[in-house]
């Protein structure tokens, strides 16, 4: 399981995600009330020890469409991104599995942190069609060297 | 003795081909040698060379190498429970420990990848040392660098490599 699918799973296993969505999805929205997806905006390396193991963070965006009718909704959605934010951030663990060039290594997700949860437009123009939210998730995993 | 090169002449061997080794037993019965180099950006051995030079009146200079001072330094190093090197350094740190023991073996090592193993040991030599932690704490984790200061008696010794532990062959 790359990065990308191991972050899915970890996201969609937030115990309140039910409260927004049946689930997210890669790359993809509909913008329909209760779509979630999540986006990868691309991997870099961090730092590598001397035993050629790697430290590197995958960027990631979700994209998330709710009703925000009123403030009493607009404040659950935020609520849930906050909370969802916290709880990102005692994650730890999960096998990432990566090959290049031919070879394949292991790692395992090591940190995840989250920020800029706030709405990020509102698809048809008209806020009773529903808002989508973006919040940006940041995942540092190691990959094993010798 | 060197094994079969097969690593092309005129590649360039990446840092991971030159490999520390430290006997976490600090000198106990069953030697045990861990790889050093987790979480560790960069380490050289200083060679501390001691260099005179002197130009005689005929101009000519002469350059004498009186000897080497290898010291390392392990600029990060995390407490990892049940490693044997962090058991070693908690007990220093802890009874502020002095003399022999602080003394231990390292083996450096120059391996080279093979198509038919893992790791292919070209050359390997060890060494007497001193290990002396110099702080203890930090922000992330438990860290406890340490200097290694080389003693001497060098030798060239013959061994296998797996599992990040290098055993010396009899």
């Amino acid at each position: 399981m790359n990065i990308i699918e191991r972050i899915k799973e970890i996201v969609n296993s937030f115990p309140n995600i039910s409260d927004f969505t049946s689930g997210a999805r890669i790359d993809f929205t509909s913008n329909q009330i209760g779509d979630v997806a999540l986006y990868s905006m691309g991997d870099s390396l961090l730092r590598k020890d001397i035993l050629d193991t790697e430290h590197r963070r995958h960027n990631f965006v979700l994209y998330a469409t709710n009703q925000s009718i009123n403030d009493y909704e607009r404040l659950a959605n935020s609520s849930f991104l906050l909370e969802l934010g916290y709880w990102l951030e005692k994650v730890k663990g999960g096998e990432v599995e990566v090959t290049i060039q031919g070879e394949t290594r292991t790692g395992t997700v090591e940190k995840m942190s989250a920020s800029n949860a706030m709405i990020f437009s509102v698809p048809t123009g008209d806020v009773n069609d529903g808002v989508t939210y973006q919040i940006q998730i940041y995942a540092e995993y190691v990959l094993k060297g010798e | 003795m060197p094994t079969t090169d097969s690593m092309a002449s005129g590649t360039k061997y990446e840092r991971k081909y030159l490999a520390h080794f430290i006997d976490t037993t600090f000198g106990g019965t069953s030697a045990s040698y861990d790889r050093l180099g987790k979480d560790l950006d960069d380490y050289s051995i200083e060679l501390n060379p001691e260099v005179e030079t002197k130009k005689n009146i005929l101009g000519e200079q002469s350059v004498n190498v009186k000897g080497y001072e290898p010291q390392a330094s392990v600029g990060t190093y995390y407490a990892v429970k049940g490693d044997g090197l962090w058991e070693k350094l908690n007990a220093i740190v802890n009874n502020r420990a002095t003399g022999s023991q602080l003394e231990t073996t390292v083996i450096d090592a120059l391996i080279e990848p093979t198509s038919s193993s893992p790791l292919n040991v070209a050359s390997a030599y060890k060494e007497d040392v001193v290990i002396v932690p110099q702080s203890i704490g930090g922000s992330d984790g438990i860290q406890i660098p340490f200097d290694i200061y080389y003693k001497g008696n060098r030798t060239a010794v013959t061994g296998t490599i797996a599992s990040g532990k290098f055993t010396v062959s009899t």
